[in-house]
């Protein structure tokens, strides 16, 4: 396995274990109110860069255990092609969903709250579609 | 003006084997690349800038244009 893939599926797993931790979170998202909505995507970022952390040491560990070895980082011109069309996707999947938003929040009466958390997930599904991407453009 | 997209072809996988059977990674460190970029430049997933085309060509001792050519019969210029 090369690092960049390590760290792509790093990426993934991490966003796995959010989204699965927001789910439950969210649960009852009806009844929270805008400023217990933001506070909880606070606390969603300070915890994705926890499980990032934990995830690349436990990720790290399995592949050495499993005897895989990975291959040295190098970032060469191809790389950095690949992050910036990744970058790229991200950003207009992001700004298309954030247009959308805005037109539901002006002319469907989206609530403050909706609105907060569908920007979030807009961001959190713009980043994961950026990390397959770069999974596939990597192969 | 009208742009069509040149069919970049290359020898890099021809020349690797002339040169004692060379491998991707020796290549890959030879010019300071991936293995996976080299593996992209041989199937024509990918191609080089100039930079890293010279840097190739230079590693197997050939010109530019022994290393990469266009294939004139299947551009649609």
């Amino acid at each position: 396995m090369d690092a960049k893939r390590k760290q792509v599926l790093i990426s993934l797993i991490t966003a796995a274990t959010v989204g699965a931790w927001l789910y439950f979170q969210l649960s009852s998202w009806t009844s929270l109110s805008t400023s217990e909505v933001g506070k909880l995507l606070v606390k969603t970022i300070g915890i994705s860069i926890v499980a990032h952390i934990i995830n690349t040491i436990v990720i790290t560990i399995v592949v050495g255990l499993l005897g895989g070895r990975i291959a040295k980082d190098v970032t060469d011109e191809r790389d950095a092609a690949i992050e910036l069309q990744a970058m790229r996707a991200i950003l207009v999947g992001f700004s298309m969903g954030l247009v959308i938003i805005f037109a539901l929040v002006g002319w469907c009466d989206l609530g403050a709250t909706s609105a907060l958390l569908t920007i979030f997930l807009c961001m959190y599904a713009a980043n994961v579609a950026g990390d397959l991407l770069k999974l596939y453009w990597y192969r | 003006m009208a742009k069509s997209k040149l069919d970049i072809g290359n020898n890099v996988r021809k020349y690797r084997f002339e040169l004692d059977e060379m491998t991707q990674q020796a290549l890959a460190d030879t010019v300071g690349v991936s293995r996976q970029t080299i593996v992209a430049i041989e199937k024509k997933r990918y191609s080089p800038s100039l930079d890293l085309a010279f840097q190739l060509s230079l590693a197997f001792g050939k010109s530019l244009e022994e290393v990469f050519f266009v294939n004139q019969g299947d551009s649609s210029t």
